[in-house]
């Protein structure tokens, strides 16, 4: 009788412990690891994006002509993957990128383990969980200025600036891209892939890799859905033509080359 | 006989130190105090259980002095307490539509705010999905504070005393608007309004009287499809009858954008509803009897009235005689929870 309570105890004890030491250390010898990075390179067709210069005018696809204020959007859950197809999920991989700053139109992703890596893939906009999560820090704070507080939900993209044509708002044109909801054909998330081509992105834990992506602001207004300032000077809510602008900026990243 | 008690001893001692241990490197150990939300026993389960966010005594009086302090707003002429007044449960008293900064009124009658943590959806439109954000809509709605959650945690990080305020909560270097939320949450999400004569007659000991019990039989039959259960609503949304064309404010389909959501507002509580006139999503409706009179007599029809008012043969309605309305009346004057809208606890600490 002793013995089967001295022996129940030690059984007790031996799983508290046991499952004590899985938490606090799950993986004694850690594989290599790198980082890597990513470069948005902003442009407009063929030329890079400047801001706020009124002697640049851009011309969209229906030669209304414009120039840009304000460019700013989510990347997230980006995912590395190899040649064999086997995938890297870059955990909690939330960035909010700003065209009109250098340090904030790249990003900079860590831990991520040695290989050679072929494609990427991320989304452009924040997945719904987080957006019915509360209060967030970091890329996701809502004092970011990317998130509706009327109607709650991340601003995915927001291309802003003015146009001779944009009469509707003082020549002003303001495209507040957002919407998570699989409701009313109201989801704006956009899965974005980008193959590397021939191109091999190396990461080890000496190396710091660098991954250059171009970012076309144009196709923000061009297809399938054309965005004329004329017409449509603001969009500022889930819906339809938020959806459609979506679907012209799924088209604006370019692979364009990898420093290893 | 000893070896084995001594064995004994010594691994119950081991074990105890051991999940001491254990528990200090994974969790913070929960304290018991009465700034806890506490769940009344005919309650149902909360929403949000302040998971990330656990409940202290500091943590509440930081979020009740942002409640009162005016810093929320750009010109620091409007608190949340401007609109929300303990005494009325937290509705605006006297206001048909809340006034905001510079003198200007929204479009809608003041809620009332208590039990939210067992709601998932807030406004009378359901525009805000979480709890921990329903402070960013007043604050930077142009027509209520009109500032922007960056210059409020700016103005926040420049002063000494609610910097050393929020490192004592959340024990961090500089405050974000994250802290800002969880600690206005601390202090709203704990209001709990359960101690109505209602509530003591449901819990206690019976003591409603003959007519309120009456009352609560009708109110039961008439009312309680929409307030439904001890939060006195099921939190839809539905268009009862208060305008043929809603172009003032579209209510529910300001969100979804679906022509069937027109005129659709979230179904109230009726907690504390003698104290917090005037009524309805535009404040409209002067008394509970002028309420009631709505239903008997005063529904609009449209497209997307409710379906529930439909007494056939085009008659929309919630059928009742004079002596029914002052019985349901008398009931819902039971509904009123003294020792809340006096509890110091949550008045303005400035």
């Amino acid at each position: 009788m002793k013995n089967l309570f001295a022996l129940s105890i030690i059984v007790f004890l031996s799983t508290t412990l046991f499952s004590c030491k899985k938490e606090a250390s799950e993986d004694p010898a850690p594989a290599e690891t790198g980082s890597v990075r990513v470069v948005f390179e902003h442009m407009v067709g063929s030329d890079v994006l400047e801001f706020n210069t009124a002697n640049t005018q851009y011309i969209n696809n229906v030669t209304e002509t414009f120039n840009v204020t304000t460019f700013k959007y989510y990347v997230s859950n980006v995912v590395l993957i190899k040649s064999n197809g086997n995938e890297y999920k870059v955990p909690e991989s939330y960035f909010l990128i700003d065209a009109s700053d250098e340090d904030a139109s790249l990003i900079t992703l860590n831990g991520i383990p040695a290989g050679n890596y072929t494609d990427m893939r991320f989304t452009l906009g924040v997945d719904s969980t987080r957006n019915v999560s509360g209060s967030q820090t970091g890329a996701l704070d809502q004092a970011n200025g990317m998130f509706w507080s009327w109607n709650n939900g991340y601003i995915f993209l927001k291309l802003e600036g003015t146009s001779p044509q944009a009469t509707g708002m003082g020549n002003d044109f303001m495209y507040h891209i957002g919407g998570f909801r699989n409701l009313n054909g109201t989801n704006a998330l956009q899965s974005i892939e980008a193959s590397f081509g021939s191109d091999v992105l190396r990461v080890t834990s000496a190396g710091s890799p660098q991954v250059h992506l171009s970012v076309d602001v144009s196709q923000v207004l061009k297809t399938p859905t054309p965005i004329y300032f004329s017409t449509t000077p603001m969009v500022h809510m889930p819906g339809a033509t938020a959806v459609g602008v979506s679907e012209n900026y799924a088209d604006m990243f370019t692979f364009e080359h990898i420093h290893n | 006989m000893k070896f084995y008690t001594l064995m004994v001893t010594m691994m119950v001692w081991l074990f105890a130190s051991f999940m001491i241990a254990c528990r200090k490197e994974n969790e913070e150990v929960p304290q018991a105090d009465s700034y806890r939300l506490e769940v009344p026993p005919h309650f149902p389960q909360p929403k949000y259980v302040f998971e990330n966010n656990t409940v202290s005594k500091a943590g509440f009086e930081l979020g009740r002095m942002l409640f009162y302090d005016p810093i929320l707003s750009l010109d620091s002429s409007t608190s949340c307490g401007s609109c929300h007044q303990n005494f009325v449960a937290f509705a605006h008293s006297g206001h048909v539509k809340s006034h905001g900064i510079d003198n200007q009124f929204t479009l809608r009658n003041s809620p009332v705010i208590f039990n939210l943590a067992w709601q998932s959806e807030f406004f009378f439109d359901g525009g805000v999905n979480h709890i921990e954000n329903i402070s960013t809509a007043p604050i930077t709605n142009s027509l209520e504070m009109d500032e922007t959650l960056a210059h409020v945690v700016y103005k926040l990080n420049r002063s000494s005393r609610y910097k050393l305020k929020f490192k004592n909560v959340f024990n961090k270097d500089s405050i974000d608007s994250q802290q800002l939320l969880r600690a206005m949450t601390q202090f709203i999400g704990t209001m709990v309004s359960a101690n109505s004569k209602y509530d003591k007659h449901l819990t206690k000991t019976p003591s409603l009287t003959e007519e309120e019990l009456e009352g609560l039989s009708l109110f039961t039959q008439k009312c309680a499809s929409c307030h439904s259960g001890n939060l006195f609503s099921d939190f839809s949304y539905r268009n009862n009858g208060l305008s043929a064309t809603f172009t003032n404010d579209t209510g529910r389909e300001h969100v979804t954008t679906l022509a069937s959501d027109l005129g659709k507002f979230k179904v109230p509580t009726l907690r504390n509803i003698a104290l917090s006139l005037p009524y309805m999503h535009d404040g409209s409706i002067k008394t509970l009897d002028d309420v009631l009179e709505h239903y008997r007599t005063g529904i609009v029809h449209s497209a997307t009235l409710d379906p529930l008012f439909d007494q056939g043969n085009g008659v929309y309605a919630i059928p009742m005689t004079d002596s029914e309305k002052q019985k349901i009346i008398a009931f819902l004057n039971t509904l009123t929870d003294h020792t809340f809208v006096t509890n110091p606890k949550f008045s303005d600490p400035f």
